[in-house]
Formats: structure tokens, sequence, C-alpha cells
């Protein structure tokens, strides 16, 4: 859909004669260009993984994160501009805190999802000021009868429940592949492994960056907090999700093979 | 003619004394597709909205566009939906702070006006967006009954008798206007015989000429339920709508369930 907003892009506060707000559909562009970001909730928890790409070989392992801790029950990963994104975090936590100063209990997830998307929608209203250009991921786990829950909110200010999401570069082919999924008996573990089959089966090795994988999870084994997931499930899902990405390769060498004999006969 | 140097800035009229933002904004609320339609009975407010899920992987208990601003008056929001929320948090405070100052429930048409005199503070500052949506707030009201007002982008209020909104709002308006005349037809002709079977000349055969719909409850989502119908032009399942009611009896604002939709739906066809 390539239209362009000549001269009614240069603000949020412009409709286009369409209806259109670009700015915010630029901002959802941004978001396009960063490393995939996957969230799947599980009969027992929520899992959040990103593929984090690595611009400078000289970066220090696992010193660049994406993924935060808004509450002891609440994650936030970020697909996107992360300077953005760790605006948006703080606020998380401000609201989180705050709430729960107030009125004694750990923030429900559909209270913070709509307090984070107030924030994002405010930005998208005023000449003065710039849409996110971040699609947040938000993961809870809390008492309220959702249980564990996965909310996402987009540049625009929506916010909508998942039960599977993508966001980023690859984000079409792995929500065809998170339709695949059988959501009801899904659990945190197979979650976190899919996660990263997902994310290393998509990422091209030639046309992209080296990553690291990040991954998170709030779930029963993890009492409930939000924490980086146990190192050898992290072990356990780097194979995996190599193991898939070879797998992915040598079936297409396979059909190449085929190709080849047929031509030969 | 549309001049691109007046096109972008609210403040500033056209020649023609045209605020083109606003005129835009009207737009931004049929982009999403959906169309809501609310029908005011004798003692039923009822409202219909398109639900359409954007796929699998979205949880649909989270996909709703009526809201209760208090337990007695509901809203459903058409457009864009993160500038609805934002101004149904404003709502809830409007209704909120009325109460806590007054001491007794907002009137929905106190409401309404407030929202949207809030709308039309950005009409006239340059630095803020028009909200790109239409609420359709009911009640039924204490003191004068069942009502139905819609607010706009541009800030005006009106009540209705039936209203349609969204992406099909011109064929919506039309429908309920033929619906609501052959409604008013069918009840003429009903009094008639009625007063037909009279001897003594109590009324003289007068009709109602009062421009209201008299139906109730079960009539007024009926009412709803075909208009949606007629203008979507499909049969559509309990699945794809939302419909939420206030009535006399039950006059907190509640949402039917599927099966209460279906129902409906069932009656609906077994009447054809």
């Amino acid at each position: 859909m390539a239209s362009v907003g000549v001269g009614y892009d240069l603000g949020a506060s412009t409709y286009s004669p369409a209806g259109r707000v670009f700015q915010v559909e630029y901002a959802g562009k941004a978001v396009d260009n960063s490393g995939t970001v996957i969230g799947i909730r599980c009969q027992d928890g929520v899992v959040l993984g990103v593929e984090k790409l690595i611009r400078n070989k000289m970066l220090v392992t696992n010193s660049y994160r994406r993924i935060f801790t808004t509450s002891m029950s609440s994650g936030l990963a970020i697909g996107g501009l992360l300077p953005d994104g760790r605006q948006l975090v703080n606020r998380a936590r401000d609201e989180a805190s705050s709430y729960k100063t107030n009125f004694g209990i750990a923030i429900p997830g559909k209270v913070l999802s709509q307090r984070i998307a107030m924030y994002v929608h405010a930005y998208t209203e005023y000449w003065h000021l710039r849409p996110f250009g971040v699609s947040s991921l938000l993961g809870v786990y809390d008492d309220s009868d959702l249980g564990a829950q996965l909310y996402m909110i987009e540049p625009s200010g929506e916010c909508l429940r998942y039960f599977g999401i993508a966001v980023g570069k690859g984000s079409q082919q792995a929500r065809v592949q998170l339709e695949k999924l059988n959501f009801d008996t899904i659990t945190a573990k197979e979650g976190a492994i899919k996660i990263a089959e997902i994310i290393y089966q998509l990422h091209d090795e030639v046309k992209d960056k080296p990553f690291e994988l990040e991954l998170s999870w709030i779930c029963d084994a993890s009492n409930k907090k939000h924490q980086f997931v146990p190192k050898e499930l992290l072990d356990e899902a780097i194979a995996a999700g190599k193991k898939a990405a070879e797998d992915d390769d040598s079936e297409d060498e396979d059909d190449d093979d085929d190709a080849n004999m047929n031509d030969n006969q | 003619s549309r001049n691109a140097q007046y096109d972008r800035h609210i403040t500033i009229f056209s020649p023609e004394g045209k605020l083109y933002q606003i005129e835009y904004s009207f737009k931004a609320i049929r982009l999403p597709g959906d169309t809501t339609i609310g029908v005011r009975g004798r003692d039923t407010v009822c409202l219909i909205t398109t639900k359409k899920v954007p796929d699998k992987l979205v949880d649909p208990s989270s996909v709703t566009r009526m809201y209760r601003i208090t337990p007695q008056i509901g809203c459903c929001v058409t457009g864009r939906l993160p500038d609805a929320r934002a101004l149904i948090y404003k709502s809830r405070q409007i209704a909120a702070e009325f109460q806590f100052d007054n001491g007794y429930q907002i009137p929905v048409r106190h409401l309404a006006n407030e929202v949207a005199n809030y709308n039309q503070l950005f009409t006239q500052h340059a630095y803020k967006r028009v909200p790109g949506v239409s609420l359709l707030y009911c009640a039924v009201d204490d003191e004068v009954g069942p009502r139905l007002y819609m607010v706009d982008p541009a800030g005006s209020c009106y009540g209705y008798h039936a209203v349609s909104t969204g992406t099909k709002e011109q064929e919506g308006m039309s429908t309920l206007e033929k619906m609501m005349k052959e409604k008013r037809e069918e009840q003429d002709e009903e009094e008639k015989k009625k007063s037909d079977g009279d001897d003594k000349d109590k009324k003289g055969g007068k009709t109602k000429k009062v421009n209201k719909l008299d139906l109730n409850e079960k009539e007024t989502v009926e009412f709803a339920i075909e208009a949606l119908q007629k203008v979507l032009g499909v049969d559509f399942k309990s699945n794809q709508v939302e419909v939420a009611v206030c009535t006399e009896n039950n006059a907190k604002f509640r949402s039917l369930t599927m099966k209460e939709i279906d129902e409906y739906l069932t009656n609906i066809s077994e009447k054809d």
C-alpha cells in the first residue's frame, strides 16, 4: 500500500484526506525494521523471545537487553527503537509501582496494558511530539481469572490480548508458524523452544547481522516471577533452534538434488 | 477546491469556510470498516456493532467496542480505537467527578454534551489532533426514560431515535428511516383497527404523529439486528457482532451473550 502522504505526514496531529495519520503508520515501519520479537501465551505462563541483531563485534555478550522486568510478574519485550522502548519500560515500572502503593496488590495485566497503551496513544495526538517507534509485547501472570496474559501495544496505542504474536523483520512468517501451534496445550518450556526454532529459522545468515537470542518467561516454574529462562533451557532452545535452521537448509538441498535427478533422466 | 495550504492546520479555515481536518477525521471513522447502529424504543435502548477479530492469534475476549461508563450508561465507539479509549477514560472521569460533586448519577444527556464540548476544544486548537471516533452513548435515564446520543469529532452531540455510524453510515441511516416509516405505518394500522372497533368517538381516529418507535425490548433489539443485516447485506453469526442493551426493567448496561444473540437471529430468520 504505497501511499505517499505528501504534506500530511509531517505531524501526528494531521489527518490525510483519506483519514489516515501517516506519522503513526511510519512509526510502525520503524518497528518492521528491527529484529523479530515473539511472544507466546502458554498454559502455564508467558514466554518472550527476541532476535537481537548485533551491530558491532566488540559488543560484550548479553550486555544489550531488549526484554525488561516491569513488575514482579510482568515483563516487556521491545520491538523497534530501543531508546523509545526504554521510555515505555520506565513508564510501565512507574505505573506498576504506584498501583501497588495505592491499592496494595500487584498491578493486573489488563490495567497495566491499558496504561501503557494510553501513554503510547498520547504521543500520537500532538504536533510537538512524535509517536513511539515501538511495538511492545507485555507478558503478565497475575492472580486474576485470566492467569497468564500476552498483550501487544502498537505505536498507535492499539492494545489487544494475544495467544501468540510476533513483530519485527520476520513477523509475517513467524505469525504463520505461530498459527499452527495449539495454544490450549503448549507449556512454557515448549513455548521457549518453539520461539528459538522460529527465530533461528527466520534469521537470514547472509542478509542479516549475527544475532543473540534473548528468552524470558513468567510461568509456574519461575513462581510467577519474570525471569530470563534458566541457562539449561536457553542452551536447549539454542540447540533446537540451530537444528531447526539446519533441517530447513538441508530440506532445500534435498529439493535441489531431486531437481538435478529429474534433469539427468 | 482543496488547497493544500489550508488542509493541515485545524485552526485555519479554507476560503470556502471549511475546516478540512475535521472532514478528514470523519473519514478516519470509516477506515477500520466497522458499522454501528443504535435504536431507542419505548423502554429500551439497543446498540449493535460489527465485531472483527483480526486473526487467529488474537484472544477474541479482548476485542470489544462496548464500554461501560457508569453501571447505567454505556457507550459504543466506532473509528480509531486508541483515540476511542482515551475518550472513554475521559467520559468515565467526567461521570465520576459529577457523581462526587453532586451526589447522583450523571444524566446521559449531560455526559454526552460534556464529551462533545471536550472534542470541540481540539477543533480550535492546532496543537492537538481531533479524535477520529464517533461515540454512541445510551442509557435509561430515571427521569426521562431511554436515551441515545451520538458525539462526533466536530464536537456536535444529538439525540436520536435511531442512528448509524461507521463505514456504512449513509446506507444505515436510509435503511433505518425506511424501517421506521414501515414500523410506524404498521403501528398506525393497528391503532386504526383498534379504534374502528370502538363506537365511541374517543380520539376521533387521531393517529400517532409522534416521531418515535413504540417498541418493547424484544422488538427494539430485533429492529436493530434486522437493520444491521439489511445494511451489511449478509446474514451474520452471533460471533460477528456485539449487542448491548439497557432497559427499564434492567437499567444496567449489559452486553448480550452469544446465546441470546443466537435466539434473536433465529427468531428473525423464522419471521421471514
